[in-house]
């Protein structure tokens, strides 16, 4: 069925684009952001993945403020509307979002009118140079059906209003930054989960024991780093790539301001990393790692959680839902719940591993001091952290 | 890399927008129009086609009046701006989409046309069943293009030698293809054609009081019977596919199963001089167009089958402008020649009249034998 997006050169195979060619029901479109004020006091994060072939759109949202992560999670049918496509309106019940301008400008939603009364309006300007993985990820899964991802990020700074518990945030350039990715995929979904015989090491990034997860955005006022690290240590690593599936593998890229007229440099290894834990608990608190990119140039960086609660767990947005990620719930679905983040003893059930969760960081790099995100994990044994 | 395209959910393959499904260079995303003046003077063509794999665009404007063609052609290097419809003094602007289009070529020195048209339509598109799909040479995928047309009118001006003919309700139809396509690329030595292919080529866009109309038949050397309903099949059988469409909004266009031409050709065999085209459509119901060509175009103009102009090849900064006297018999036996070697099923556009047992009204008619 031909859309207003058949008027245009844009085209990629001999089908309408709201058409997939490839029946693949993994295909999924989606925008991701999380911003972050530079205090700690409140999170706010979500993602608009957009399943063509199931004819899905979904909303995953979280706002952390202080010790509690509200969650929401939404779920609707494509529709058409005469030549106008859903691919391009990104609205669920009562969030939305915009590309306002492509790579610049983006602007997310959420009104009031949801299980937590919670609302924003927030718009993320880019302020550093995009970065995109130098291959697309290869994801956990059996060899004859791989998970497919091209991935790139924008980190930016970001205007608007949050309203939550009462309490209205104003935000601006200074005391709000963070990023939003896009990335477009045949993944291996929660749902598919169970279709597939178990691939090397997982069903999405390599898992196994012994292993870290860490992926950062980190802003500074002059320079940017962004990488994707899944690693074993002791163990071979391919650098530079994430395009292979069977142990560790890791990719970055050095950035600059928009403007800057410097090209992008690629991160292609690291060492001395070391990451703490709060007392007495997984949680994360602390980290270092010293970045090499490909000229050899090293970049130490070190990191500090801007509160001990100031991250959020994914699981909020439909990450390891049984229901979320790719799976018709009829042609409206809603649900919601939050989390007690001062209460360890319940982490088991929405952030299991080891400094587990989307973290807000303050970011240290020589005399520079920055804002980041780290996306982290660990699995046991990690005997040099005290995991075994 | 990432570019402006990919901020969009609009990835139909797990690549950057940038880039196509396969590896195949004959890869185009394109228009076409073609808009006449119902007293038959004036007849205007475009092209305009984006070839992601050899990172190039080209466009072309071909004005037939007064006994000549003005042809106008345009190349550029694509640079993460594949959906930018500009080529040299060549534009092309989605103003609504399925509504309305504007059409411009800018006035430069060397050139003896320019225009700037508004073309609108209050009919639906109407398009393929299925991608125009065709392997069956034993090497390699000939033909695998999506395709959908339009027909409506148009307004504006066109400017030829200095004169500016002001053009109020001319009629005409559009086009947009997409996917691989085994015609006006001229890839070197692409390979022997299957016979399967098809030696006559029959086109129509046309609209009447009644609505709109579209077909395509493909009819095989020796003509094998064995209309499908479809331009998929490569068994060497004839296809056909088509549809009839009303205004917006006014449910779902009724697809044509059969068309059966009866046409009459100048002494050369290749150019229309009149005849009829019966068409079946899914209902069962027949409809007699009969056809009256008005004026003529020849697409080597537009850079089909063009041997200094090829399409899909990179020709960065090319610009051509070229004035033919079509009524010279040598000068068109040249166009009508299939010099370059490959298919081609586009070679000659009349803007005709057709009258039905009910209405009347205009079509665009390619032709290739």
């Amino acid at each position: 069925m031909l859309t207003e997006l058949d008027e245009h050169f844009y085209h990629q195979t001999p089908s309408p684009v709201d058409a997939i060619r490839d029946s693949d029901p993994r295909f999924v479109d989606q925008h991701w952001f999380q911003c972050m004020d530079t205090e700690g006091r409140w999170i706010v994060g979500a993602n608009w993945p957009i399943w063509p072939n199931s004819g899905i759109i979904e909303n995953g949202q979280i706002i952390v403020h202080g010790d509690t992560q509200y969650n929401l999670r939404y779920s609707r049918t494509l529709e058409r509307d005469g030549y106008r496509s859903d691919r391009i309106r990104q609205q669920v019940g009562p969030a939305t979002m915009e590309v306002i301008e492509p790579l610049r400008k983006a602007r997310f939603t959420l009104d009031s009118d949801n299980a937590w009364g919670i609302s924003y309006d927030l718009t993320m300007d880019t302020f550093l140079k995009p970065v995109q993985t130098r291959t697309p990820i290869a994801f956990g899964g059996p060899a004859s059906l791989p998970g497919v991802l091209p991935y790139f990020e924008i980190m930016g700074r970001w205007t608007g209003e949050l309203k939550v518990d009462g309490q209205t945030y104003d935000v601006n350039h200074e005391n709000t930054w963070g990023q939003r990715d896009r990335c477009w995929a045949s993944l291996g979904g929660e749902r598919w989960q169970g279709w597939l015989p178990p691939g090397p090491g997982g069903t999405v990034s390599p898992r196994g024991a012994g292993r870290i997860h860490w992926h950062s955005h980190i802003q500074f006022e002059d320079i940017g780093f962004w990488w994707w690290m899944d690693e074993f240590l002791g163990q071979p690593r391919l650098g530079g790539t994430l395009a292979d599936n069977r142990g560790g593998h890791f990719d970055g890229a050095v950035t600059w301001p928009v403007d800057d007229p410097r090209q992008e440099i690629r991160v292609v290894d690291f060492t001395d990393i070391d990451v703490t834990a709060q007392p007495g608990t997984s949680k994360f608190q602390s980290a270092r790692i010293t970045l090499i990119d490909e000229y050899g140039e090293e970049y130490p960086l070190e990191f500090e959680i801007l509160k001990p609660n100031a991250t959020r767990h994914i699981r909020g947005e439909g990450y390891g839902q049984p229901r979320f990620l790719g799976g018709y719930q009829g042609d409206w679905h809603e649900e919601h719940d939050k989390y007690d983040l001062s209460d360890f003893s319940t982490y088991k059930d929405f952030s299991p591993q080891i400094w587990d969760g989307e973290h807000a960081v303050r970011c240290r790099f020589g005399d520079r001091e920055g804002i980041g995100h780290m996306e982290m994990s660990g699995q046991p044994p990690l005997p040099q952290w005290g995991f075994f | 890399m990432a570019t402006a395209l990919d901020d969009y959910a609009i990835h139909q393959i797990v690549e950057n927008m940038e880039r196509v499904e396969g590896r195949n260079p004959r890869w185009v995303d394109e228009l076409w129009f073609h808009i006449g003046t119902t007293d038959g003077a004036l007849s205007v063509a475009g092209h305009m086609g984006v070839y992601p794999a050899t990172a190039s665009m080209d466009a072309a404007v071909s004005v037939a009046h007064g006994g000549k063609q003005y042809d106008v052609r345009f190349g550029r290097r694509v640079e993460n701006d594949r959906d930018r419809r500009e080529v040299g003094g060549i534009s092309a602007e989605i103003v609504d989409p399925f509504r309305k289009w504007r059409f411009r070529l800018d006035p430069a020195e060397g050139q003896e046309i320019s225009l700037d048209l508004e073309f609108e339509s209050a009919n639906q598109p109407m398009e393929v069943s299925g991608p125009v799909q065709h392997r069956r040479d034993g090497r390699q995928l000939i033909w695998d293009l999506y395709q959908y047309s339009q027909t409506g009118t148009a307004n504006g001006s066109v400017t030829i030698a200095g004169e500016t003919i002001a053009v109020s309700g001319g009629v005409g139809a559009r086009e947009r293809s997409w996917g691989v396509r085994p015609i006006f690329g001229q890839i070197p030595n692409l390979g022997r054609p299957p016979s399967s292919i098809g030696k006559r080529s029959l086109w129509l866009a046309g609209e009447t009081e009644g609505g709109s109309g579209w077909l395509w038949r493909i009819e095989p050397e020796g003509g094998h019977a064995g209309a499908v309903g479809s331009l998929s099949d490569d068994s060497g059988r004839t296809r056909v596919d088509g549809a009839l469409a009303g205004p917006h909004g006014a449910g779902d266009a009724v697809r044509i199963t059969n068309a059966e031409p009866a046409l009459q050709f100048e002494s050369d065999g290749k150019r229309l001089k009149g005849g009829s085209i019966s068409v079946t459509d899914w209902d069962g119901g027949t409809h007699e167009l009969n056809l009256k060509p008005l004026s003529t175009i020849y697409a080597k103009g537009l850079g089909y089958g063009h041997p200094d102009f090829r399409h899909i090849e990179y020709k960065d900064g090319v610009a051509q402008a070229e004035t033919i006297d079509t009524t010279d018999g040598t000068t068109v036996a040249r166009l009508l020649d299939n010099d370059s070697g490959h298919i081609n099923p586009f070679a000659i556009e009349h803007f005709c009249e057709i009258t039905t047992p009910n209405s009347s009204g205009h079509a665009v008619v390619r032709l290739s034998i």
